[in-house]
């Protein structure tokens, strides 16, 4: 029979407490989740170009934030510290494995309200197709800018950039995207 | 205002997040944003975002599903690291076993050599047979540690 000494004990104890060491309960991380979890993973996925990794990250991205230590002083400054955890892993995949840049699944987005007039569909297509020969950067900065509506603020902090380079980097990513936009097949063939 | 920046930029860009742009806003705005390079680009962009974020049909794990993942990593994260020790403490063992067979065997060399000599198979010299000893003591020595490192330990 086996003898269990006190530091055994106290070792399994660790192990089942383990994700009480979670920063917050697990209704508050459903309501959270329930909040984020959405834009999160649209977001990986459109950085990355890969629906599989953006799973992956997905699930990453909360693990890390579950296990931060970081005190946050409102809803927005927890929702972009998970961004930047997103961001961080996306880039540091990136700098790993080197991913091309893999053609946007027009299937998965060309999901249509009934709202939405096929003239919408159609620049959101094109809008989707030109992100996608974007640098994963400026995918990222358009991305917060003017999907997720981040302000010059949040975006720095989301990606570790600095406030006063903001406006520059904005300006090219607009730029290069509006340049991809005129060179998207799609528009070529409908003009 | 510089061809960086346009000082309504913001006001733009929150029309589209709340979707009254074009027709929710004021049409002093809209002339604005035709005649401004910086606005321009961003109704050309912003609204296709915003509804790429709206309309696309995404499938994320359940909530309890992604927490659960989480702390059977945070279990498996603080078994390592609570073993971590245990191997810190292997290693330092060996490495001080090591450390005193080398010691016991420079004491006992000279004995070592003089035994062989007198011994009756001792016929060759002690240097042509060194090799050979020394593959039986690293052998000896060599042999319980690549069973310990071998056979997994639960």
């Amino acid at each position: 029979m086996a003898e269990w000494t006190l530091s055994d004990v106290e070792r399994l104890s660790a192990l089942n407490d383990a994700d009480r060491t979670f920063q917050m309960s697990e209704d508050a991380f459903r309501s959270f989740y329930e909040l984020t979890s959405r834009p999160v993973w649209l977001y990986l996925a459109r950085i990355t170009g890969d629906r599989r990794l953006a799973d992956d990250l997905l699930q990453e991205a909360y693990y890390r934030f579950l296990r931060t230590t970081t005190r946050f002083e409102s809803d927005d400054h927890r929702r972009n510290y998970l961004f930047r955890i997103a961001t961080n892993l996306a880039h540091d995949n990136r700098r790993r494995s080197r991913f091309p840049a893999v053609p946007v699944d027009e299937a998965e987005s060309a999901v249509v309200a009934e709202s939405e007039s096929a003239d919408q569909v159609a620049r959101r297509l094109d809008v989707t197709r030109a992100m996608s020969q974007l640098k994963p950067r400026e995918r990222s900065l358009l991305w917060l800018a003017y999907a997720q509506g981040a302000s010059h603020e949040e975006i720095a902090a989301t990606m570790g950039l600095k406030r006063s380079s903001m406006k520059t980097l904005l300006f090219r990513a607009r730029r290069h995207l509006m340049a991809a936009l005129g060179s998207t097949p799609a528009k070529a063939g409908r003009s | 205002m510089s061809a960086l920046e346009c000082v309504r930029e913001h006001e733009v860009v929150a029309l589209v997040m709340s979707g009254r742009w074009p027709d929710g806003c004021e049409a002093e705005l809209r002339e604005h944003a035709s005649a401004c390079a910086v606005c321009r680009d961003v109704v050309a962009i912003a609204p296709a975002l915003r509804d790429d974020l709206r309309r696309t049909d995404v499938q994320v794990p359940a909530a309890g599903q992604v927490w659960w993942r989480a702390a059977i990593r945070a279990r498996a994260d603080a078994a390592r690291d609570a073993a971590r020790p245990m191997v810190w403490l292997q290693a330092v063992t060996g490495a001080g076993a090591a450390g005193l067979a080398l010691a016991g065997v420079s004491v006992v060399w000279p004995r070592i050599q003089g035994v062989w000599q007198s011994a009756p198979f001792g016929r060759g010299s002690f240097e042509e047979a060194l090799p050979l000893l020394l593959a039986v003591g690293i052998g000896i020595v060599a042999a319980p540690i690549a069973y310990f490192l071998a056979v997994p330990r639960d």
